[in-house]
């Protein structure tokens, strides 16, 4: 076909088209979704056991601080990433808040040793977190992978991830919240590995899923 | 020569021709693909020196799909370049991507003369076969349908001349062609295997 003809092509096919909002404006969307799912899963696991795992202490709160903000920046960069030629600050900006919370995990651990004389590797299991970090993150990557198929998934492997780390972030603050957990490393292991077991399958198949669910070009 | 496409002077009309495309606006889409196609031509031809005019135009082609697929993505609060420019780099990508992947799957085979176990796989295309049965189904197709076949595919009418000269719309021609062919299709396919 000559590129003239496609022009026509296009011409005739043209339709009037709702333009997408601005990456913040998406982004804000999501993560008003993914505070209201926190909200609701803490509401209920309070409800069902009268307890919440909120604690006062300034590392729990840096720590919680420093999740909420990788949240924050993965879901900006996520949205930016399907706009053509956006320049995406947000996703070199993550390099602060997850070294932030590096530094405070290994920081409780450190505390952990020097008051009880171990790190408590192996002392409790987590799996109410495993299960809830999975459910919470497959949930909110969903969301997130719905609002993106409108975009352009020019690069759709880094999309899923930072989709991925924005919903396994927020998924984290809601099982830190929700549940007592007595050792540092048990949130580093436990909940350090859910992350990585859950982002490796995001980086698996949430290219071949954005492909899936993205929306049929109109030619 | 077209000017660099960085140049803001440039990219003020285009931003206005894209903003009225996406409310649907007909002509400045057509004035926008025509303005943007040749400075599209050579932002291929210098990345991808060494690909031959049709390969270029196919790239040109590419993009220009790409860019009606996720035309609601361009914000008219931003420069157009850098916008259409990221859409060809991602373009390139895929089409070197594609490239690397047919060379390692591709085999060079020097004698090609060879008879398979299944006959099928011997058939040749020889063209449309028997001319007269060709004729005899497209007469017995409907008249929308034949005429869609005859517009687009006989006398190689572009979709929007054909709609124009039928006062069909381009997708009702587009259904149109879809059946006629597959009518076709099962019209010579059953005749082929009475003669067999």
């Amino acid at each position: 076909m000559k590129t003239e003809d496609l022009i026509h092509q296009l011409e005739g096919e043209l339709r009037p088209v709702q333009r997408l909002l601005p990456p913040w404006r998406r982004a804000a969307i999501w993560l008003a979704c993914g505070v209201m799912y926190v909200a609701g899963v803490a509401t209920v696991a309070w409800v069902r056991r009268g307890a919440l795992g909120v604690e006062s202490d300034a590392l729990y709160l840096l720590q919680q601080a420093a999740l909420a903000l990788t949240g924050v920046l993965a879901a900006l960069a996520a949205f930016a990433s399907v706009i053509p030629g956006t320049t995406n600050r947000a996703r070199s900006a993550l390099v602060a808040p997850i070294g932030l919370m590096i530094a405070v995990l290994l920081w409780g651990t450190v505390r952990d040793l020097q008051q009880f004389g171990t790190v408590g590797i192996g002392r409790e299991t987590d799996w109410p977190c495993v299960v809830s970090i999975t459910f919470g993150g497959l949930a909110l990557w969903g969301l997130a992978g719905a609002m993106l198929r409108r975009g352009a998934v020019l690069e759709p492997r880094l999309t899923a991830v930072l989709a991925g780390v924005a919903a396994v972030s927020l998924a984290n603050v809601e099982a830190c919240v929700s549940r007592v957990h007595a050792f540092t490393a048990t949130v580093i292991v436990w909940h350090g590995a859910t992350a990585a077991l859950v982002m490796i399958g995001f980086m698996a198949l949430g290219p071949w899923v954005l492909r899936r669910l993205r929306e049929e070009p109109q030619v | 020569m077209a000017a660099p496409m960085s140049e803001d002077s440039a990219d003020e009309p285009l931003r206005h021709l894209m903003r009225a495309a996406q409310d649907g606006d007909a002509d400045a889409y057509r004035a926008l693909l025509t303005a943007v196609t040749p400075r599209l031509r050579g932002v291929i031809r210098r990345r991808r020196a060494f690909l031959g005019p049709q390969d270029v135009e196919d790239l040109v082609q590419d993009v220009l799909l790409s860019l009606h697929a996720v035309r609601h993505t361009y914000d008219p609060a931003r420069p157009f370049f850098p916008w259409l420019l990221a859409i060809v780099r991602n373009r390139l990508a895929d089409a070197a991507r594609r490239y690397s992947r047919q060379q390692r799957r591709e085999l060079a085979v020097e004698d090609l003369d060879v008879t398979f176990a299944d006959l099928a796989a011997n058939y040749r295309d020889e063209g449309v076969g028997d001319e007269e049965l060709l004729v005899q189904a497209v007469r017995q197709l409907p008249e929308s349908q034949r005429q869609a076949i005859e517009l687009l595919k006989l006398r190689e009418m572009s979709l929007k001349e054909a709609a124009a000269q039928t006062g069909s719309s381009v997708g009702a021609l587009k259904l149109a062609t879809h059946r006629a062919m597959a009518s076709l299709r099962r019209a010579l396919g059953a005749s082929s295997r009475h003669e067999d």
